[in-house]
């Protein structure tokens, strides 16, 4: 049997004394284009940190590539962009977008590919500031800029959290495209967002978390689910979503 | 007037040489403070040295020479570990960088009343003496900067992270965070002796803001920084001689020249 990229068992998290996720059980498969939906505050990017190891949960279990999480070393196979990742930035910040995408070399003791790196920098069209301080970039720039550095190690696992907020319309469905580029090269996805109506091209399985995982299967069955509504009790904005 | 000035660093040639191997020293710690909004944690620090350095001194008899450092060291680093205690109850970085400085600040002043230190020795950890510093500090300074060289090289990729990332996959920032606490307060507590408690922690802002308001890329921005804080102190030392003024304030003033220049340098720039 094919062993999970990511298997999540009973995970519960809690803030402050607050249940932030309550037994969320999931799997992510090689080859799946996972995409979390859920309502702000319904605790998807707390599942992420869960699952990446950066927040320690209550309870439950994680694995990697059927490794437990505290025994799992290959991390250069996750590529992981953060929710609002740029923001952390400061202004004076006068590391150059060369040195930034060229850091996961020394974090995860692996050389970075010089084709896929210049391939990345004109897929991305980021040559044209490669040289730029990362505090001169614009927030759409520094999106890119995080976005290729997930990709610079060839990642099995691409992991982004809301990886279109601040960008304009046309920026979003170039890098949708470009997504979906990835993924029919063999890149499984895991996908935070509330942008469903541009992923019904590629997108093969849905999650939606509000707490609790509410639904967890194929992007055909959520479409065809009947009673939508019941899965979200207080997701008050589920009639902006398209199925 | 040459011949005197010669005569001079003759005199202070040890304090001089310590004090640019620290303010190069400085150069890879400093970017960091600033980029990540932290740049009066060191003030803080030289405060909780001040506490440490009073408490030891009390006891410096039955203290090994040799363990007077170390000793230092502990009491400054256990100190320090307060502000974790802060950070769990919740105050912002800068509330809690300023309850430290006072609350210490105040110990050891407390501690140095009590214990009849309230002497000259006392003024001279305040204000620091580049006079009298020895062969011994110069030692220490080439050992600091060794240490920094080593440890940049080690952790440079994980302190640089903190800087563009809270956190990362797989990564653990707490050994490397621990070691930039560590070579901060060896870096401080070198400092003190040249520059005094009150204005070592200037050597560690001025220089390194205005590096980064020009520099590319990060090693530009080390590479500018050690050269200011070294013509900060060449310069202190000139402007100590020639109007007899006290060597650390001289130093401060001089680095406080960068900001002049550097703001009729942006109003030529936009006037344009």
């Amino acid at each position: 049997m094919e062993t999970p990229l990511i298997q999540v068992k009973n995970l519960y998290f809690s803030y402050e004394g607050h249940v932030v996720l309550k037994d969320i059980s999931l799997e992510v498969k090689q080859g799946d284009f996972l995409a979390i939906i859920g309502p702000n505050g319904g605790g998807k990017s707390t599942l992420i940190k869960c699952v990446l190891g950066i927040l320690k949960p209550l309870k439950g279990e994680v694995f990697l590539w059927g490794e437990p999480l505290d025994k799992f070393k290959d991390w250069y196979k996750i590529g992981y962009v953060p929710q609002r990742a740029g923001e952390i930035v400061d202004y004076l910040n006068p590391i150059t977008v060369k040195e930034f995408l060229k850091l996961p070399e020394k974090w995860y003791g692996k050389k970075i590919k010089k084709e896929l790196f210049e391939q990345l920098l004109d897929k991305f069209g980021v040559r044209s500031f490669l040289n730029k301080r990362l505090g001169e970039l614009s927030y759409g720039q520094l999106q890119r800029a995080y976005i290729i550095r997930a990709l610079v190690l060839e990642p099995e696992l691409l992991i982004l959290d809301e990886p279109s907020v601040g960008l304009d319309f046309f920026s979003q469905d170039a890098f949708y495209q470009l997504l979906g580029e990835f993924y029919q090269r063999g890149l499984t996805i895991v996908l935070i967002t509330h942008e469903t109506w541009l992923l019904t091209k590629w997108v093969n399985k849905v999650a939606c978390v509000n707490q609790r995982l509410f639904f967890h299967g194929t992007h055909e069955s959520f479409c065809t689910l009947s009673t939508k509504k019941e899965f979200f009790s207080d997701y008050h904005k589920i009639e902006h979503i398209h199925w | 007037m040459m011949q005197e000035l010669f005569f001079s660093f003759e005199l202070v040639k040890y304090g001089i040489i310590s004090a640019i191997l620290l303010g190069i020293s400085l150069s890879f710690t400093s970017p960091f403070l600033i980029l990540r909004k932290n740049s009066l944690f060191p003030h803080a620090l030289t405060h909780i040295l001040f506490f440490a350095i009073i408490v030891v001194s009390t006891f410096e008899a039955k203290i090994p020479d040799p363990l007077v450092y170390p000793v230092i060291f502990i009491i400054a680093m256990l100190s320090a570990s307060t502000i974790l205690l802060l950070k769990y109850i919740k105050f912002y970085e800068d509330t809690a960088t300023a309850i430290i400085t006072h609350f210490f600040l105040a110990l050891g002043l407390i501690v140095a009343a009590k214990t009849s230190q309230y002497n000259a020795k006392l003024l001279s950890y305040l204000f620091g003496s580049v006079v009298g510093l020895t062969k011994k500090d110069l030692y220490q300074s080439v050992f600091l900067l060794v240490l920094t060289l080593l440890l940049f090289y080690k952790f440079y990729p994980l302190w640089v992270a903190q800087t563009t990332d809270e956190s990362l996959p797989g990564i653990n920032f707490k050994v490397a965070n621990f070691f930039y606490l560590f070579l901060l307060t060896f870096q401080i507590l070198v400092g003190i002796k040249i520059m005094g408690i009150l204005l070592v922690s200037a050597f560690f802002v001025i220089s390194g803001a205005v590096a980064l308001k020009f520099s590319r890329g990060f090693m530009p921005t080390t590479g500018i920084t050690a050269i200011l804080n070294t013509l900060a102190i060449l310069g202190g030392f000139i402007f100590s001689f020639l109007w007899d003024l006290p060597f650390s304030g001289a130093v401060v003033v001089f680095m406080g020249l960068y900001l002049v220049g550097f703001s009729i340098f942006r109003l030529v720039a936009e006037g344009k």
